[in-house]
């Protein structure tokens, strides 16, 4: 290799960390005349003898060879080649993807002499590049297949990049137009517009979020139902910078889901009949005095009467829950007095306070404006709570209920009611506002609850505004408090978290 | 026409006659049975058709009315109702296991007044005797 000029000694000590490098010399006929140990490596023969002498253009595969001859031509007029890539053949026949630079060496009457050519193996490099598409590819196709799309969104620079589903699910050609919150909200039902808007806000806040929403199909205005979920990430000074989501199509989802909420409410109405039947007749029989019945008698019907009071007032839960989540709950709203209508409710529970022996006081604190609401909702509100916390509190407690202007948020309403009660046990206080939960100590302690009370609280608030909260220790006690807004909104549609 | 007219001896009644329109015979029969303990007179039918003509044949003081009927709905009984002279201010009183709150029509029809709401399920027959005296000014 001692006539290897200076140049490419150098050249190969930079490249050679990179990519495998081979040196090849060439006479202007593209005959091989030299080559350096890495060639016979790279393109698998064995000694010097069996390569030199051959014509360059035979280490290149057919498909390539025409490329290859046009560019050594060139080279032959003295232009430089660099980074050509095409494709090699070993001497077992396989192949390999090599880049090639080459450049012409003349003689010191400056004729054409010899043209040196430096190959780099890039088969490594290439395969990565191709299991990366394949990768990408076969997202793609899941995406598609599942109609889910991700996205992602620099904050900084505002930018979105969304992947082929993603534009699918929009209604939109793939990687058609660039992304930004206009096309994104372009389609959302108007009714969710201000949701979309306000979760992105929330999500930055957040962390990260959930959310359902409806877009509408530009091309059949058929509505369909997104699952939104997303992260944000932040830098050193917990400022935002990049945002990263995903959105699924869960429109069977939900329209399954309506079925069953459908079926629930048919099912509820029908029981109502029996149980009205068994109830009107357990009340005639414990009312006739002649009848002649045993007190033992009487009192197996009042089990009866009993299981059959509590049925009703379940199949009434569900029918609420039905009701809510299918949208399908009237909000007439009107001006009301809190503390009336809490007096009103509490009237049912007289009986069962006195019973109880327990100590109930009312705080309201004065100049309470009048709220703006549905009055069913709003007495739901108060019935599931202020039967919760008589169920819930040993006799002779004391249960404190107080309603107030929130001083901390403007035109809000705090109402709270406390016991000294039972209480939540602690592990099992964040699942306490989940369909159909009760509490173990509740569970053993009082046999008639649904489960389902403090999940119509927490859907009335979802869809009219409003918040639930509560502190508790088992046996001390539990303080459930409300913010509601002076003037409920309505949002219709549910946010299903 | 299986319309019942319960007759009652004039002496023992209060002097009002209550129409009850309920077409499932369990339900109707305690309501009878419970109004008759607290002496009205009471004419019954089991579907809103007939109802609607014993009511504006009978003038009753007062009308306890289902909604889901065969021949002819609840509802329907009571829009044909309102639209004669002495049937517009008639009180009626909806008894049902349908939630008024799901039902834009019933919503509508209710303002209709004076109509009133109980839903079967959850009231007593008692509740129900109280209802009817507070609308007839008899507590």
């Amino acid at each position: 290799m001692s006539d290897t000029p200076q140049v490419l000694n150098l050249n190969y000590q930079k490249t050679v960390i990179l990519f495998p490098e081979a040196i090849l010399v060439f006479d202007t006929n593209a005959i091989i005349t030299r080559i350096d140990k890495q060639t016979l490596t790279m393109f698998g023969w064995e000694s010097e003898q069996e390569i030199i002498g051959k014509l360059g253009f035979d280490l290149i595969a057919d498909q390539d060879k025409q490329n290859v001859q046009t560019a050594f031509h060139e080279v032959l007029q003295g232009k430089s080649i660099t980074g050509l890539q095409c494709n090699g053949v070993k001497k077992d026949g396989s192949f390999l993807r090599i880049s090639a630079s080459a450049s012409l060496f003349s003689d010191s009457q400056g004729a054409p002499k010899e043209i040196v050519v430096v190959v780099h193996d890039i088969t490594p490099h290439l395969s990565e590049l191709e299991q990366v598409k394949e990768a990408q590819k076969q997202l793609a196709e899941a995406q598609q297949i599942a109609h889910f799309g991700s996205w992602e969104w620099d904050i900084s620079s505002d930018k979105f990049h969304w992947t082929d589903e993603m534009y699918q699910l929009f209604a939109l050609e793939p990687q058609s137009i660039p992304v930004n919150q206009e096309v994104l909200l372009a389609h959302v039902h108007e009714e969710d517009k201000e949701k979309v808007k306000n979760f992105i806000t929330q999500s930055i806040a957040d962390g990260s979020g959930v959310l359902d929403f409806r877009f509408v199909d530009p091309e059949d205005n058929k509505i369909r139902w997104f699952h939104s979920r997303n992260k944000t990430f932040y830098d050193d000074n917990h400022q935002p910078i990049r945002m990263v989501g995903t959105m699924h199509d869960i429109t069977r989802e939900k329209e399954l889901d309506q079925v069953k909420t459908q079926f629930l409410s048919v099912a509820s109405h029908q029981m109502r009949g029996p149980l009205t039947t068994i109830n009107w007749h357990a009340e005639m029989l414990l009312q006739s005095q002649s009848e002649g019945l045993s007190d033992t008698q009487k009192k197996y019907i009042q089990e009866l009467y009993n299981a059959s009071k509590r049925t009703v007032r379940l199949t009434n839960d569900i029918l609420t829950v039905s009701e809510l989540e299918l949208g399908r709950m009237p909000f007439k709203p009107e001006s009301l007095s809190l503390p009336k209508i809490a007096k009103r409710v509490l009237e049912d529970y007289d009986h069962k306070i006195a019973e109880q022996k327990i100590s109930f006081k009312e705080v309201y604190s004065g100049d309470l404006p009048e709220i703006v609401t549905d009055l069913f909702l709003l007495k739901t509100i108060f019935h599931e709570l202020i039967s919760n916390a008589i169920s819930y509190t040993p006799p002779e407690g004391t249960i404190t209920m107080t309603i107030s202007v929130d001083p901390s948020h403007t035109n809000t309403f705090l109402l709270s009611i406390a016991d000294t009660g039972y209480g939540i046990p602690k592990s099992e206080q964040e699942k306490i506002f989940t369909k159909m939960f009760r509490a173990t100590n509740a569970k053993a302690k009082v046999m008639g609850g649904t489960g389902l009370g403090l999940f119509i609280i927490k859907l009335i608030l979802e869809l009219n505004g409003g918040e639930i909260w509560f502190t508790s220790e088992e046996n001390k006690g539990t303080t459930f408090n409300i913010a509601l807004p002076f003037v409920s909104s309505n949002k219709g549609t549910l946010l299903t978290t | 026409m299986i319309a019942q007219y319960i007759l009652n001896d004039m002496e023992e009644t209060n002097g009002k006659k209550i129409l009850v329109i309920e077409d499932e015979p369990p339900m109707r029969e305690a309501i009878v049975a419970t109004l008759s303990q607290h002496k009205f007179s009471i004419l019954t039918s089991d579907n809103g058709k007939d109802g609607l003509e014993i009511a504006l044949k009978e003038h009753p003081d007062l009308i306890l009315l289902d909604i889901f009927m065969p021949k002819m709905d609840g509802l329907t009984m009571l829009e044909t109702l309102r639209s004669d002279v002495w049937g517009h201010d008639v009180p009626v009183i909806i008894l049902t296991n349908l939630n008024p709150e799901a039902d834009a029509t019933i919503r509508s029809i209710l303002d209709q007044k004076p109509a009133y709401y109980l839903i079967k399920s959850n009231v007593t027959l008692e509740a129900i005797v109280t209802k009817v005296k507070e609308v007839l000014n008899m507590s």
